[in-house]
């Protein structure tokens, strides 16, 4: 490995330990598709890499990234021929203040860290059906029906259930960072 | 947040959103919420962080036996990380061809078909089975209820067909192929081994050397049995070290004391089992469904639209095939294990769709057989008879009733009160549905189920593409267990769905669920349906649409009017 590659290797490592999070959120918000984000999320670090002389620092690194994912996602939409769910002007500008808002917090040490201990200790409030349902879910990559399949439950019931396990570890995310806070 | 959805409805439509699994109609739905309320893409991007979260949480996970480092990332990056991550899986599968154990196993098994529910046990962790995955020296398959997997070995045409709930471990080594059962039955058609590499199929209490035969091999809790449908083989008694040569016909047996025992094969049917027909899960209660019986409907639970069918057992438990005949002079032969009856004089899976009065009944004779070589044997014919019981259903009033895609209606329904259809095993109601511009909220319901009941009605009539309908309701949830969630479907496809959870149970609320009929529906109707657990339902309506019924009623027909205005 040369001594360029390397320094890329690292540079594109710490692109990517730091903004990997929120930049996934945001084009999945934008794509609703996991699988295809993932891999925009690559292109658009690799876009970054190679135009990295071109980069201004004035520019915050989270914005620059912004306007290369972008133009994936229009290029993704365009290629799928299909329409975008958040179109408007005004929702993707409410979208990128969410988002811009987001990624500084995430650029907190230990940021990836901590929540996951959280997620972790807030896992344990769940019933034991339900983190299996996510595991099949998140961990398996098993769609709704699949799931429902092999819980024997209606897909519905099986959507119901995931949103009010989310909403469940969300509420207490919220209250253990107001705890620590 | 829109007025039009609940919170929760909004979470259920982002979810499905960001699982991939909005349908266009969802998607369109979520636009339209998002550009009249711009708290939504809020809510999708703090949505899509958890969704990031938990993947990254259950990934962690799943790597826990080689744990990610706490700063470093479980995942890839592309090209040149992907390279030097090649670079590394290249040297280690290097390694991992030449170790000891991959080294020895004679060929590659993979599995080469598969239904879901079929998992690998693989150093201790479960993973789903997918198709042309390489298994190896010690993976146990693990084969569900419903389930059926194929392993084939790339090298030759061995085949191994591992039956519902059938568990095998991989063992091969350098002696050659190796497999253990578990539990369960497995049909092998072995193709010729090497000399003195004999392939081998071992149980707790025997093995049997094979060089190249087809066979059934089967054990539970109390015998391990060999039934050689092509070739010999010989069973070994693994206590006494017995052994039985079973030539092609023949069947051979060994108990937990060792004890063999040896006779000709004579396929037989054992029983019935009564079950689902989409996934053949076994209905439970019915399984073995008794001769004669009378099955109550009511007594069921099928959420899936009346869709049962019948799994013939026999013994062997896997056989060449069954010949199933019907009164009618009708017949077929099944030749894939299991071996699942239609019911229903379509020959279909569904049950009929026309004929369910109080009681309709099918009856089937079913001839098992086994060909070893140019032999067939043919075992004993056993005749199947089944009963479907209808019981007025409490509330809608005499009637005769039948069975719809599963559902109950009554055409002593009259008005313009409409009978909800109800899956088998509940009460059913009725709950009047308000023309346009009439009082909403009236004829209220309980549902004090705890588990989900599903009603459905279909609306037939000339919904004009494009335009927006509305779907209104009253509900009242009882406690922290009760939920609703309403549905509008045309045909298969979701139009809108929203689930109802608010946190001040007990008070009435009103709800409605906008859906727009999609381009080409048109005439095709729309059926309404709520999930519902735990809750009491009021007046259900349909704006901008009257509702008349489509044709008068009659004994057989079951359209229920509704035209849309």
């Amino acid at each position: 490995m040369t001594e360029d590659n390397s320094s890329n290797n690292e540079l594109q490592l710490a692109l990517l330990e730091q903004n990997r999070q929120w930049l996934l959120a945001y084009i999945l918000s934008l794509t609703g598709h996991y699988g295809d984000s993932e891999d925009m999320v690559q292109d658009v670090l690799i876009t970054a890499l190679e135009q990295q002389d071109r980069f201004d620092q004035v520019v915050p690194v989270g914005a620059w990234l912004r306007g290369i994912a972008r133009n994936k996602i229009r290029e993704y939409w365009r290629r799928n021929q299909r329409e975008p769910v958040l179109v408007s002007s005004e929702v993707l500008e409410r979208l990128e203040q969410v988002v811009a808002n987001h990624e500084n917090q995430a650029l907190a040490p230990d940021y990836k860290k901590r929540r996951l201990q959280m997620l972790r200790s807030c896992m344990e409030r769940l019933t034991e059906r339900t983190r299996e349902m996510l595991r099949l879910r998140y961990q398996e990559g098993r769609r709704s029906q699949e799931i429902g399949q092999c819980l024997k439950m209606a897909v519905a019931s099986v959507d119901m259930a995931m949103s009010r396990a989310r909403k469940l570890l969300r509420a207490c995310m919220a209250e253990r960072i107001e705890h620590v806070e | 947040m829109s007025n039009k959805h609940t919170h929760d409805g909004i979470n259920v439509l982002i979810l499905r959103y960001l699982a991939g699994e909005a349908t266009e109609n969802e998607m369109d739905e979520l636009r339209d919420l998002a550009e009249h309320d711009t708290t939504v893409a809020e809510c999708l991007f703090q949505d899509a962080c958890q969704e990031v979260e938990l993947y990254d949480y259950f990934q962690e996970m799943k790597v826990s036996a080689g744990p990610v480092q706490s700063g470093q990332t479980a995942w890839p990056v592309k090209k040149t990380v992907f390279a030097f991550a090649a670079s590394v899986a290249f040297i280690f599968g290097l390694f991992a061809l030449l170790s000891p154990d991959s080294r020895l196993i004679q060929g590659n098994p993979i599995i080469s078909d598969v239904d879901s529910g079929v998992m690998i046990v693989r150093r201790g962790r479960k993973i789903p089975a997918t198709e042309n995955m390489t298994l190896t020296r010690n993976d146990i398959i693990e084969v569900s209820a419903a389930g059926v997997a194929r392993i084939r070995y790339l090298d030759e045409e061995t085949i191994l067909v591992l039956q519902p709930c059938a568990s095998i471990q991989i063992l091969s080594d350098k002696s050659g192929k190796c497999i253990k059962l578990i539990h369960g039955n497995i049909h092998a058609t072995v193709a010729r081994q090497p000399v003195g590499k004999p392939m081998r199929v071992l149980s707790e209490d025997g093995m049997v050397e094979v060089m190249g035969t087809r066979l059934v091999f089967g054990t539970d809790d109390h015998v391990t049995r060999v039934d050689t449908l092509e070739g010999s083989v010989a069973l070994v008694s693994e206590k006494s070290g017995e052994k039985q040569v079973v030539k092609a016909g023949d069947y051979a047996q060994v108990d937990k004391q060792g004890i063999l025992t040896a006779g000709t094969t004579v396929p037989r049917v054992v029983d019935f089992t009564l079950v689902y027909a989409d996934t053949h899960d076994p209905i439970p209660g019915y399984d073995p469904v008794p001769d004669m019986v009378t099955v109550d409907m009511t007594s069921l639970y099928i959420k899936r639209p009346g869709r049962i069918a019948c799994r013939i057992n026999t013994e062997p438990a896997v056989i060449d095939g069954v010949t199933v005949q019907w009164s009618g002079g009708g017949r077929r032969v099944l030749n894939d294990c299991p071996f699942i009856m239609p019911l229903g004089k379509d020959n279909d899976y569904y049950l009929p769709q026309d004929s369910i009065r109080r009681t309709t009944g099918w009856s089937r004779t079913v001839t098992p057989f086994s060909v070893s070589g140019s032999n067939r044997i043919e075992g004993l014919p056993r005749y199947f008879h089944i009963t479907v019981h209808a019981p007025e259903i409490e509330g809608i009033g005499p009637g005769e009733l039948k069975v719809i895609n599963g559902s109950f209606e009554s055409p002593a329904v009259t008005g313009q009160d409409w009978a909800f259809h109800t899956p088998i095993g509940w009460s059913a109601t009725r709950i009047p549905i308000i023309r346009a511009g009439g009082q909403p909220f009236v004829g209220k319901q309980s549902f004090f189920k705890q588990k989900p009941l599903t009603l459905s009605q279909d609306l037939w009539g000339d919904a004009e593409p494009g335009r927006r309908y509305w779907l209104r309701f009253a509900v009242r949830l009882i406690d922290e267990k009760s939920s609703v969630v309403a549905r509008v479907f045309s045909g298969s496809e979701i139009l809108a769905v929203t689930e109802v959870h608010y946190p001040d149970a007990g008070q009435w609320k009103a709800f409605s669920l906008p859906f727009t009929v999609p381009e080409g529906r048109q005439g095709q109707g729309v059926r309404i349906a709520f999930d519902l657990v735990n809750v009491e339902l009021d007046g259900v309506q349909v704006e901008h649409c009257s509702l008349s019924r489509k044709n008068s009623w009659s004994s057989q027909s079951t359209d229920v009017g509704g035209v849309f205005e």
